[in-house]
């Protein structure tokens, strides 16, 4: 019995997030879960940014001079950050620091960019497997919603599918552009 | 002559001398160590204090808030306690290498008086490592069984048995968290995706369940509810970001819409809710008590409250609203004359306000104790 339990468990997991996709599908703006389907295998995911549809010209990555992502927790991508930035850890806003492992799911914030005026799917990863802080934390949490919409809530801890190791920092991945 | 008073002093000094130090070394006890067995009588508040290594109940008195004691466990702690307040439960995360390594779940069973641990049951290493809050870890209206929230992220609640000190059964919950016991019999319900609650009831043996989905109750986009309840009367009270206040009724086995009322309704300033813990209920009284912060928009909805109003559900009346700072989580007493207390989450301070029932339940900060970290959850049988 509890191994099904478990094998059910598994298969919630992949398969309750697809369902608040599409309940999210189906509410408006907010049908940002529709196109993030992928952020769920994390890991996989962080490669692919930012996501492209402005004709070749994409306000989505905005690096600055200097080639680095602003940090300033007011900066458009960290709207539902809650936590603090690997980018002050030794990482940077996409990359986990050394010796931790990216968080294989996350929640998500859409963020406006003040740029072009449009929506991203930011990916909220938590970088997991070591302790202590770094650097001021930022929360800001536009959008979160408590555990009952899970892809959403940013209280909770995403390192708990990483065998629910400490969570060090956090990277902002733009994933794609909200509909 | 004064030569001889001296000289006369120091003989009846020298002979006394020995005296003395007999009588010095009669008196001298040796201190030793030992461990006072029970904390200082009266009534408690326990303040739960989740750290990502270790979580600590901290109990003061609800007198003084003079820190009588505590018991620990280890991270992302979950807690509640017994009606009697005699018992605490503390479900949390203990590794082999703290951030990393092999890792179990335990629940913990701790003796209040005495600050010791009664028993340890392990859990499927499942537990949800969220922020604190009394819906995700619950007993029974008996006692019998204890709820626990778990998220893998895929939901689900583990059923123990505290008489057997086993699991029951683990039931699904995909889409839907915190866990809400029905005031009798062994059912609870739980927030779902889509705004409806589902209510899950066990069998007598707590092995098996069967449920029942509610109505849409509540917008999930444009109104969401926080995890934090109260009970008024037989109903459950839920408060969202905007601060309406859902009144609903589990006693027929599903959950149903009582009334909705907005709190803020005819007051200048954009007022929401804020905080965790926030809201609670004087059932004496009839008189709800939130955490509130102005200009409130996405984002505001877990900040410290900059007031506390008191609200009279059964006449729909604002009957004050008291300035306070950084607020968080509230709890009230029971009885007709209550004392509030509340965290402070910018300074962690635990707070105990003087309630002025001639002034519409308005609150005065009577005295504070410095809490140990960020805490989002107070407990007592108050």
């Amino acid at each position: 019995m509890a191994k099904r339990i478990d094998n059910l468990v598994e298969w919630v997991d992949g398969v309750a997030e697809a369902s608040m996709r599409h309940l999210a599908g189906m509410s408006g703006r907010r049908s940002l879960l529709h196109k993030a389907g992928k952020i769920f295998i994390g890991g996989a995911v962080l490669p692919m940014l930012p996501y492209d549809n402005s004709n070749g010209v994409s306000h989505a990555e905005e690096r600055h001079a200097e080639g680095t992502i602003p940090d300033d927790c007011q900066y458009w991508r960290y709207c539902s950050l809650h936590g603090g930035l690997c980018s002050k850890c030794g990482g940077s806003v996409t990359q986990c620091p050394p010796g931790t492992t990216p968080s294989k799911v996350a929640w998500v914030g859409t963020c406006r960019n003040p740029k072009d005026n449009k929506d991203y799917l930011v990916s909220y990863n938590d970088c997991c497997g070591k302790a202590g802080s770094c650097g001021d934390e930022c929360t800001r949490q536009e959008r979160d919603r408590p555990g009952y919409r899970m892809g959403l809530a940013s209280e909770s801890s995403w390192c708990i599918a990483n065998g629910k190791q400490g969570v060090h920092c956090t990277v902002a991945i733009v994933v794609g552009l909200a509909e | 002559m004064a030569k001889m008073i001296t000289a006369g002093s120091w003989l009846i000094l020298l002979t006394l001398f020995p005296i003395a130090v007999h009588a010095d070394e009669a008196a001298f006890v040796p201190e030793t160590v030992t461990v006072k067995t029970r904390i200082s009588p009266g009534p408690n508040v326990l303040v739960n204090q989740m750290g990502m290594a270790s979580s600590t109940l901290y109990i003061y008195s609800a007198q003084d808030l003079t820190l009588k004691g505590s018991v620990s466990g280890g991270a992302w702690g979950l807690s509640t306690l017994s009606r009697d307040g005699n018992t605490a439960y503390m479900a949390s995360s203990f590794f082999s290498r703290i951030t990393y390594g092999t890792g179990e779940d335990i629940l913990q069973v701790f003796d209040v008086p005495t600050n010791t641990v009664r028993k340890e049951i392990r859990l499927p290493f499942k537990v949800t490592q969220y922020t604190p809050d009394a819906s995700q870890l619950r007993l029974s209206a008996d006692e019998k069984f204890i709820y626990v929230q778990n998220a893998t992220p895929a939901t689900s609640v583990t059923v123990v048995n505290l008489e057997s000190a086993k699991v029951s059964q683990e039931i699904p919950q995909p889409g839907c968290y915190g866990i809400y016991p029905a005031t009798e019999g062994h059912s609870f319900s739980t927030i779902c995706t889509d705004g409806s609650f589902m209510t899950f009831s066990m069998g007598a043996d707590g092995t098996t369940f069967t449920s029942r989905k509610s109505e849409k109750i509540f917008d999930v986009d444009n109104d969401p509810i926080y995890l934090a309840s109260a009970r008024a009367g037989d109903d459950l009270l839920f408060i969202s970001y905007n601060a309406n206040v859902y009144r609903l009724s589990d006693k027929s086995g599903v959950i149903r819409k009582v009334n909705v009322t907005s709190l803020t309704r005819g007051v200048s300033g954009n007022w929401g809710t804020s905080g965790y813990g926030v809201l609670s209920y004087n059932d004496a009284n009839n008189v709800l008590f939130v955490t509130m912060y102005p200009n409130h928009h996405e984002g505001t909805h877990h900040r410290g409250g900059k007031q506390i109003w008191a609200y009279d559900l059964a006449r729909g009346t604002l009957l004050s609203r008291s300035p306070v700072n950084d607020i968080s989580t509230i709890a009230v007493s029971t009885g007709e004359k209550p004392s509030l207390y509340g965290l402070n989450m910018k300074k962690n301070f635990l707070e105990e306000y003087a309630v002025d029932r001639n002034h519409g339940f308005s609150l005065k900060k009577t005295t504070q104790h410095t809490d140990f970290g960020f805490a989002t959850m107070i407990m007592g049988n108050l």
